[in-house]
């Protein structure tokens, strides 16, 4: 089964994905099983209930194939985790590279409650970074704060996109057990040895679908020639069990 | 007034091959900034050179000017392979006087954990006795998050971590408030992240450092004096860290 964890709905900068019935088409054309929604929308818009709305109808409108992120501002916190949970959504992810990044000190007072929220509703919790100089630079302190503060949770990295911060993404693996990272077109090398030193276990297929094509995520992580088990846990396996099946 | 020692100096800095820096450069920016005592780093390998003429050569300069200057041994251990880098540490330490060892990862093209180049360096600090000073936060290879491991592989070695990480001071910060043998060097950044690594490890592992004559000493002291923290422990952060982290008040006696 291939499981795309990181589909947009609306990308604010693209014109496809407007709608669920073009995701499953494109889905289909690339041989994704299920995906993970994200309402994208909201880094641009801010409306931040309203793009998740339209996250959990899709999902609804098609359960087998979609289920979907929630998204909010990282101040409204643990309240609108719970608004999330109640729409039937499966985790929160936080976009910091779009402005929302609380610094040194901050993590522990606005992430780790909603990521101990997410724990209570049994949802995942996952921040996004491209890395925006020089708000983060593709620092990895936020993920490994949640992840020390919650070590029984998974904790997804998203969007590790910048080839030169994967030696601290990997380091970042090892630090904190509890990290999981997220695949798309990234260096080969790099992705071999975070299968090699982290394990396939801790690693998931996410396309940002339409910024890159989920076919090529695959056609990329099974030309890599890691073990079949691998491949099959970074394509899907490991999305399944941590999104529950 | 406690001296006031500058732990990040350089000779051999090589601005576009015009001229290579010497002490007396180094000790003009001193001079006027009211630093008492600068550690020196050769900078030689950084432009292609070799680290070795350029140890004994910072070794000398400390030699003759005890008074005003200490010394750290740069390395670029794939330059000549591990196992000549790790005579020269010996020597280094043993026989010209240096009191530390600097790494610059990215400059040099391994990673700042790398188990190949860097683990034989970090054994070589514990045999010694000495800290390693390591640059930090520029990407590839010398990313804050680097530092984890090796400071939980070797936590009775002091990793000095350079330039609070530069734009990586957020991981700088995370680091080094989890491990507690991390030191921070205040070099070549902001009141900002200075201000950050001072609320994650507090002021005893902060190292006062100007990375003198690439930025004026003066800089980065006026930085630390500006802090909302008691004289006792500014005075901490220019000087008193270095000396406890170096033994110095045991190997020097009473000596600024």
């Amino acid at each position: 089964m291939i499981f795309d964890t990181a589909v947009c709905l609306r990308h604010p900068h693209l014109p496809q994905g407007r709608e669920a019935g073009e995701i499953l088409r494109a889905m289909d054309r690339a041989g994704v099983d299920r995906a993970a929604l994200m309402p994208f929308e909201a880094v641009q818009r801010f409306n931040w209930r309203e793009a998740n709305g339209r996250v959990a109808a899709a999902c609804k409108a098609h359960p087998d194939r979609l289920c979907g992120w929630g998204t909010l501002n990282h101040y409204d916190g643990p309240e609108e985790t719970d608004h999330i949970a109640g729409l039937g959504l499966r985790g929160v992810r936080i976009f910091t590279s779009w402005g929302f990044t609380p610094g040194t000190g901050l993590i522990e007072r606005f992430y780790v409650p909603i990521a101990e929220k997410c724990r209570e509703r049994g949802m995942l919790f996952s921040i996004e970074h491209e890395g925006h100089v020089p708000t983060l630079g593709g620092a990895v302190y936020s993920d490994c704060i949640v992840a020390d503060a919650l070590p029984d949770r998974p904790v997804l990295m998203s969007r590790c996109w910048s080839w030169g911060f994967w030696p601290d993404y990997l380091a970042a693996l090892q630090e904190c057990p509890n990290l999981v990272l997220e695949v798309g077109v990234a260096p080969s090398s790099w992705i071999r040895r975070a299968a090699g030193e982290a394990g396939a276990d801790r690693m998931v297929m996410g396309s940002w679908w339409p910024e890159q094509e989920p076919a090529a995520v695959i056609a990329h992580v099974r030309g890599l020639e890691l073990s079949k088990a691998d491949e099959e846990k970074i394509l899907g396996g490991t999305a399944a069990r941590l999104f529950g099946g | 007034m406690p001296p006031v020692i500058d732990h990040h100096a350089h000779i051999n800095l090589n601005y576009g091959h015009r001229h290579r820096t010497g002490a007396e450069e180094v000790l003009r920016g001193m001079d006027e900034a009211g630093v008492d005592r600068s550690i020196l780093i050769d900078l030689s390998a950084l432009y292609g050179g070799d680290y070795r003429p350029g140890n004994a050569e910072a070794a000398e300069i400390a030699a003759r000017r005890p008074d005003r200057f200490m010394c750290f041994a740069y390395l670029h251990p794939p330059l000549h392979g591990v196992e000549a880098c790790l005579r020269h540490v010996d020597e280094a330490l043993a026989r010209m006087g240096h009191l530390g060892l600097k790494l610059h990862p990215v400059s040099d093209c391994h990673p700042a954990n790398s188990r190949e180049y860097v683990y034989p360096i970090m054994e070589k600090c514990r045999e010694h006795k000495v800290p390693i000073f390591i640059h930090a936060g520029h990407a590839p290879y010398s990313g804050p998050i680097l530092f984890a491991g090796l400071a939980r592989d070797f936590p009775d070695v002091d990793i000095i971590l350079g330039h609070i990480g530069h734009a990586m001071f957020a991981d700088a910060c995370y680091v080094a408030r989890k491990h507690p043998n991390i030191w921070i060097d205040t070099s070549m950044n902001h009141g900002g992240p200075l201000r950050n690594a001072l609320a994650a490890v507090g002021p005893r592992r902060l190292l006062y450092g100007s990375d003198n004559p690439t930025s004026h000493p003066i800089a980065c002291k006026t930085l630390i004096e500006s802090l909302d923290i008691t004289r006792e422990e500014k005075d901490l952060i220019l000087g008193g860290n270095i000396r406890r982290l170096l033994g110095l008040d045991k190997k020097e006696g009473g000596r600024a």
